[in-house]
């Protein structure tokens, strides 16, 4: 092992890195523009549509019987429902123009209904198209005037009949009370939960996948392999300054992935959306935490890639390794980040790298992590690190591996 | 300078170079000459300590290229087949990773780059990335990379493959200032011409034994020829090629 050469092949490398287009855009363009774009873009759009939705007036129409005066000056005289009167027409007919997109709903009187101002119950029938949201919408603000109308009515009953309202009514939730210190920052901080983990092993595997590719797979394409192993460098230095490189370009990768999704979530979202501002609340120690599990995660990610990276015959065939690689970060990101924030886990989970990542980083956004997943979070990966810079070595010594046909 | 004997290399069980005996002193060039296919990069690969031989034994400046491969590293400038620039680099970047590595640094190894590119001409194309340069610059490159350490021992395997007259010519020239300068030469080529040019000696080899090796009037009068082609012809395929070709 020699510093000097270690040295001098992290700085070609880097040099080689800096100089390529499509680092640059792993590096810089995808966490700093493109991801904090797809994450913004979803909830801002959402909201922008629920709210233009929620001005439009649901169409609903009554068909039949005429509908009891009261009902039906109450429903007239709301804003969020345009009430339309059409006795005549049959119930196929209004199915017809709800498929139409005429309507978003129709109410008819059943044949049964037995009503009466004082006794008695009004029986309705509700057409509507459960694959469209302005439907289920109309329905939803029917049966909500409807609840209102049934209160009325109820009290208006029982007060003849010379009755408390509490004869009907025998349980009430009067308040709900959040114990949530800050209901604001706690939402910032579960939607920044959700994101960063998969998002922080994301990048620990994209960001320097190009810089791996060069290092191995790109060395053997240009032929530059065979002139570098005739070099006097030990194998050893040659191993730890390619991993080296690797290792500086995801680490700044994912650095900046993490800086820009949080400022994202934390700054820019509430500031797009009508919300209160987000805050995040993890310590200083937890960020710095935080900095070196993912020190550990990319050690890990840089020694696969390069052992992938040199074992491959040709660029093409080492990217393949990389997709399946992006794979297993992936599947568990997405089962971690939207299905697992509120299970607990196994302890031997947190041996399993990529997967100890995840809920290591999720824990501690959440405040819910423990001593004991950090050590054996950590202590898993740096030996399975030290296990793939052993591989990636071996790899690198091996001549059927360099000089594979 | 270079000693080999009995190198062998199997790949599986094909066995690609079948016991191969070598010498070459300083200030000596031999030519390893062969048809397509018949070894002599395996064997140039072993004597560099890229591949492991499956049996013999090769000494480079006296160190054994299994027990001593960094040593040997040191005391060798190598050519490839493919002169295997990084592209993204210049042709000073290039020269000077190397540079490094062999343990090189500071204005000694600036003057020294500064140095081969006069000598290679190449000065005006100092700090431009060698992936605009031709293949004849390029081998220049390359060529300036195997000597930049000043090693006595040069390995160079096909090294005016694919070049123009007047870059085959340089290294030519590049090939007999190194045996001035009292370096041990070992080369592979197809082309006679120019291996009767600058050889001392030639090791014909076909499907990864020596048919013939020494002077070059030595190995014609072993092969019955009156020129190195005619001998080469007949030691690599055959006295019924050589036949053919004569009729
Ligand atoms: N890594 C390897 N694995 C298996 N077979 C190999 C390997 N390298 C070379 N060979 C085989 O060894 C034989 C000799 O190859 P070599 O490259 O040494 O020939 P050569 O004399 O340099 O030929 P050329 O003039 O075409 O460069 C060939 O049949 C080749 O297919
Ligand atoms: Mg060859």
């Amino acid at each position: 092992m020699n510093r000097e050469h270690i040295r001098a092949i992290w700085r070609k490398e880097m040099l080689e890195t800096l100089r390529d287009k499509r680092t640059l855009y792993m590096m810089v363009l995808l966490p700093l523009v493109i991801m904090p774009l797809l994450v913004l873009a979803g909830p801002v759009m959402m909201e922008r549509q629920f709210r233009q939705s929620a001005e439009i007036p649901a169409k609903v129409l009554w068909i039949g019987s005429e509908a009891p005066a009261d009902l039906a000056a109450m429903f007239a005289g709301v804003d969020g429902i345009e009430w339309l009167l059409d006795p005549g027409l049959t119930e196929a007919e209004a199915r017809e123009r709800l498929a139409n997109g005429d309507i978003d709903a129709a109410i008819a009187l059943a044949d049964s209904s037995s009503y009466a101002m004082d006794e008695g119950t009004l029986e309705l029938e509700v057409i509507f198209d459960a694959s469209r949201s302005g439907s289920t919408r109309a329905v939803s603000r029917v049966e909500a005037l409807l609840q209102v109308w049934s209160e009325r009515i109820t009290a208006e009953r029982l007060a003849a009949r010379g009755l408390p309202g509490s004869l009907v009514e025998p349980v009430r939730i009067v308040a709900f009370h959040d114990i949530t210190p800050d209901p604001d920052g706690f939402l910032g901080g579960m939607l920044l939960a959700s994101l960063l983990p998969l998002f922080g092993a994301l990048g620990a595997v994209a960001g320097g996948m190009y810089t791996a590719l060069d290092a191995g797979a790109g060395e053997k394409e240009r032929n530059s392999l065979e002139s570098l192993m005739m070099a006097p460098v030990s194998r050893t230095s040659l191993v730890l300054g390619k991993f080296a490189a690797i290792w500086t370009v995801t680490f700044a990768a994912v650095a900046l992935m993490i800086l820009s999704m949080t400022v994202s979530v934390i700054y820019l979202l509430p500031r797009l959306m009508s919300d209160a501002e987000l805050a995040l609340r993890i310590t200083l120690f937890d960020a710095l935490a935080l900095f070196v599990l993912m020190g550990l995660f990319v050690a890990l990610s840089s020694a696969v890639q390069l052992s992938m990276s040199v074992y491959a015959r040709s660029f093409r065939e080492g990217q393949a390794y990389m997709t399946v690689l992006t794979f297993a970060v992936m599947l568990p990101g997405m089962y971690v980040s939207f299905g697992g924030l509120e299970s607990s886990y196994a302890l031997w989970t947190y041996a399993v790298p990529v997967l100890n990542v995840l809920l290591v980083f999720q824990e501690t956004l959440t405040a819910t992590g423990s001593a004991l997943h950090w050590i054996i979070t950590l202590v898993s990966l740096a030996v399975s690190a030290a296990a793939a810079l052993g591989l990636a070595l071996y790899c690198f010594k091996k001549e059927n591996v360099v000089f594979r046909a | 300078m270079i000693h080999a004997t009995g190198l062998e290399k199997r790949f599986g069980t094909k066995v690609v170079v079948k016991g191969i005996d070598l010498r070459v002193e300083p200030g000596e060039v031999v030519g390893l000459l062969g048809p397509n296919g018949a070894g002599k990069t395996t064997t140039l690969r072993m004597l560099s300590t890229t591949l492991l031989p499956t049996a013999g034994k090769a000494t480079i400046a006296g160190y054994d290229v299994v027990r001593e491969p960094e040593k040997v590293r040191t005391s060798i400038g190598v050519l490839p087949t493919d002169p295997g620039l990084y592209g993204r680099l210049t042709a000073a970047e290039n020269l000077r990773f190397y540079g490094k590595l062999n343990g090189m640094h500071g204005s000694q190894l600036e003057k020294r780059i500064d140095e081969l590119l006069e000598q290679f001409g190449l000065k005006e194309v100092k700090n431009e990335r060698t992936d605009t340069f031709s293949k004849g610059m390029k081998q220049k490159v390359a060529l300036a990379r195997c000597i930049l350490h000043d090693p006595p021992v040069l390995i160079l395997d096909e090294p005016t493959a694919g070049l123009d007259v007047l870059a085959s010519r340089g290294v030519i020239h590049f090939i007999s200032e190194a045996r001035r300068q009292g370096r041990a030469i070992l080369f592979s080529s197809h082309y006679m011409l120019e291996a009767e040019r600058v050889c001392d000696k030639v090791a014909i080899i076909g499907d990864g034994r020596i048919l013939a090796s020494g002077s070059i009037d030595k190995v014609c009068r072993q092969a019955n020829a009156s020129t190195l082609e005619d001998a080469f012809i007949a030691l690599a395929y055959g006295e019924s090629a050589a036949a053919g070709v004569a009729q």
